[in-house]
């Protein structure tokens, strides 16, 4: 998965299923050193012995509650999420979807009611390469992202969205009663995948919002409001101490920032590629 | 007796002991050695070895990216725990109360080059046991706060049985601050009088805050590990007994004499006795022949082949993917044998019950009713 | 105003006094026991996170 190779144990057949569908064009990395080794392991809860449960285990260890069976695929992904955050600190983490065109990445950073899964994958079926609807991976000295494309979990209303906008795209199951609700992934293009060894340095940062019926604004942000915004959005800023300071200053300096407001995908998707078109 | 470790367990040893010969390790074993490696707290250790040989660039690169990321990360909890200590001393300037820096901020205070890659999340500082109400007091007074919400039974086991009050944390920082007020449980099978602790310690060189005083450092690491813990995954603590010993012997003058005289004046000569055996044994620790022989009390020939079996079981990971039964069985024993020498019978069944029973019925912890 | 009182002491130390006086005037607030102990609390909170430190330092007159 991008830079990290990722072993995974389980048990269950219908997990297998799954992940033998939606990541049908990863590559297997054979002898390769991996860097997670987690697992999904049936579990049993005293109060409802019953009921089909699993855990997540990173190298034996459980990160979060058991869950039920069914939403192991949910699990995996969020649990190979923590799993990154928790270890990786070479490279500087930051919460934000990450696209590339015309070689040089935008930043989408998370923010409430920001959307940016969603938007990104409307972008990445529109000719944007998927670096990460997640995890902005940067190296702190370089300011070099890298890509990270994995499936992307819609949320709620999300997936009616995608399913209305993008008819053609293949989902993964829906995943029910999770505690963010209904999650189904879309599994990245497979360009994204087979070009995931190739990096690339950030031009622009945008903070999208999504609001109802609302024409669309593209608005410049100050740098220094961007700068709180982006290092308050960032799982490891504080661990890496004085080189996050320094690294997401330089960020901040070598890329425009800008403020999005938009209701309808068209639009927002044609103020992207004007401006990623203006380098 | 010869040492012969398991395949996993020299995969470990050998990075330790002979960095220099990671270079030659296959990605296999790179990936095993990595996990064995974080399950003991080890990898910026390995990281820093690396570092100082200048030879991070000759492993594979997934490898050297995991390093480096742990190398960050014990550099950011050093950087906490060294701001707390400077809180904490902010705070009870205008006191006299003695405070003794312990355990991994002490091994840095005291300039062991090791400290570097040590990973340390707490703070530990000790204070004399007549004084700690009121160290408790100042602190919440300036803004210390319990770390954990505890039950009324777990707060008096703490004070009443331990050798620490229940540990404080800032809510501006996260850095547990644990308060002992000597280096044993008083409920414990050793008598230890704190206040030589006291009068031995030294001020550290460049930061003036106190230390204990070299012996007394060996002593008090030695007694953490083979009496106050359960040591499974504690290699790291043994780790440090070889540093220790290694630093003060080049360093100190007369240090082997000083140190076999203190734990005989402290009545600490048994848990010396396992520092130094199983320091030499594991780590091949250049400890004078014999030196053994002019401790006081030594475990009987029984316990220390018990031991001599049981705890390399316990200190290595155990291998992640296969547990081994021997090991398991090991750790079990050597989790009762933790239970057994820090809390006398009478003391201890109550206790075991209580906690039994809370870990089957959730909701009587809300209840503080004390076991008689 | 910790930013501003952080500022402050960066140019040069200073007494609370001076400090209080000097915010009082910059911000047009009544320079009262009120605002004082604001400032004095703020201080107080500043040197609690290590970020400046109180001394017997004294002004030359």
């Amino acid at each position: 998965m991008g830079p990290f190779n990722v072993q995974i144990g389980m048990t269950c057949t219908t997990l297998a299923e799954h992940l033998y569908s939606l990541y049908v064009n990863y590559e297997m990395a054979g002898c390769d050193l991996a860097e997670f080794h987690v697992q999904i392991a049936p579990a049993r809860r005293l109060k409802k012995p019953f009921d089909p449960y699993a855990r997540f285990l990173l190298d034996g260890r459980s990160l979060f509650p058991p869950f039920p069976a069914e939403q192991a695929l949910a699990a995996l992904e969020w649990g190979v999420n923590l799993a990154i955050a928790a270890r990786i600190n070479h490279l500087l983490l930051f919460h934000c979807a990450v696209v590339e065109r015309n070689d040089h990445v935008v930043l989408f950073p998370a923010w409430p009611g920001s959307g940016k899964t969603t938007l990104c994958t409307a972008l990445v079926h529109h000719g944007y390469r998927l670096f990460s609807d997640e995890f902005g991976l940067m190296d702190p000295h370089r300011g070099i992202f890298f890509p990270i494309p994995r499936l992307m979990p819609l949320k709620n209303e999300s997936i009616h969205v995608i399913r209305d906008y993008l008819p053609e795209v293949r989902l993964g199951p829906e995943i029910r009663n999770t505690h963010k609700g209904t999650i189904t992934h879309v599994p990245p293009p497979k360009e994204s995948i087979v070009r995931s060894s190739e990096t690339a340095k950030a031009n622009w940062i945008v903070f999208p919002k999504w609001v109802s019926g609302a024409s669309l604004r593209l608005d410049p942000l100050p740098g220094s409001e961007a700068f709180l915004l982006l290092a308050s959005n960032s799982f490891n800023y504080e661990v890496l101490g004085e080189t996050s300071f320094q690294a997401v200053a330089q960020l901040i300096k070598s890329c425009r920032c800008y403020k999005l407001t938009y209701s309808d995908f068209d639009e927002a998707i044609a103020a992207m590629n004007a401006l990623t078109d203006d380098i | 007796m010869i040492y012969k470790p398991s395949a996993d367990h020299r995969l470990l040893l050998n990075a330790l002991i002979n960095p220099a010969s990671l270079v030659e390790y296959n990605t296999l074993k790179w990936e095993l050695l990595l996990r064995l490696a974080r399950k003991v707290k080890l990898l910026a250790r390995l990281a820093t070895e690396l570092k100082n040989r200048g030879l991070l660039d000759q492993i594979p690169l997934r490898a050297a990216n995991l390093l480096q990321s742990s190398l960050v990360q014990a550099k950011r909890l050093q950087q906490s725990t060294h701001w707390e200590l400077n809180r904490i001393s902010w705070a009870l300037k205008d006191t006299d109360i003695p405070i003794i820096t312990l355990k991994g901020v002490a091994y840095s205070l005291a300039g062991l080059p090791e400290s570097i890659g040590r990973v340390y999340v707490d703070l530990d500082i000790m204070v004399p046991k007549e004084r700690l109400s009121d160290v408790e007091t100042i602190l919440i007074q300036k803004g210390w706060m319990n770390h954990h919400k505890l039950s009324t039974y777990d707060d008096h086991y703490y004070r009443a049985w331990t050798h620490e009050i229940p540990p404080l944390v800032h809510p501006e920082r996260e850095t547990e601050v644990d308060i002992h007020h000597t280096i044993s449980p008083p409920t414990s099978r050793l008598k230890i009088n704190a206040k030589p602790l006291f009068e031995a310690a030294v001020t550290a060189r460049n930061r003036g805050y106190k230390i204990l005083c070299p012996a007394d450092m060996v002593l008090h690491c030695a007694v953490n590990l083979f009496e106050n813990n359960e040591l499974a995954d504690d290699l790291r603590d043994l780790l440090d007994i070889h540093d220790l010993l290694l630093f003060f012997s080049r360093n100190e003058q007369d240090f082997w004499k000083k140190l076999k005289e203190r734990a005989n004046e402290l009545n600490l000569s048994r848990p010396l006795f396992y520092g130094l055996y199983f320091s030499r044994l594991i780590f091949r620790t250049p400890i004078p022949e014999n030196l053994e022989n002019d401790l006081d009390e030594r475990p009987n020939a029984i316990a220390r082949w018990f031991m001599r079996y049981l705890v390399p079981h316990a200190l290595f990971p155990l291998h992640p993917d296969k547990h081994s039964r021997q090991a398991l069985v090991a750790r079990s024993l050597l989790y009762m044998r933790s239970h057994w020498i820090r809390m006398p019978v009478r003391l201890l069944i109550p206790h075991l019950a209580y906690k039994t029973c809370l870990s089957i019925f959730p909701g009587k912890a809300a209840t503080s009713q004390m076991m008689k | 105003m910790g930013m501003q009182i952080l500022s402050a002491l960066n140019q040069a130390p200073a007494s609370a006094d001076d400090i209080s006086r000097l915010l009082a005037e910059q911000f047009q607030l009544p320079h009262d026991q009120n605002f004082s102990q604001q400032i004095a609390k703020t201080l107080h909170h500043l040197d609690e996170l290590g970020l400046i430190e109180k001394t017997d330092w004294e002004p030359p007159a």
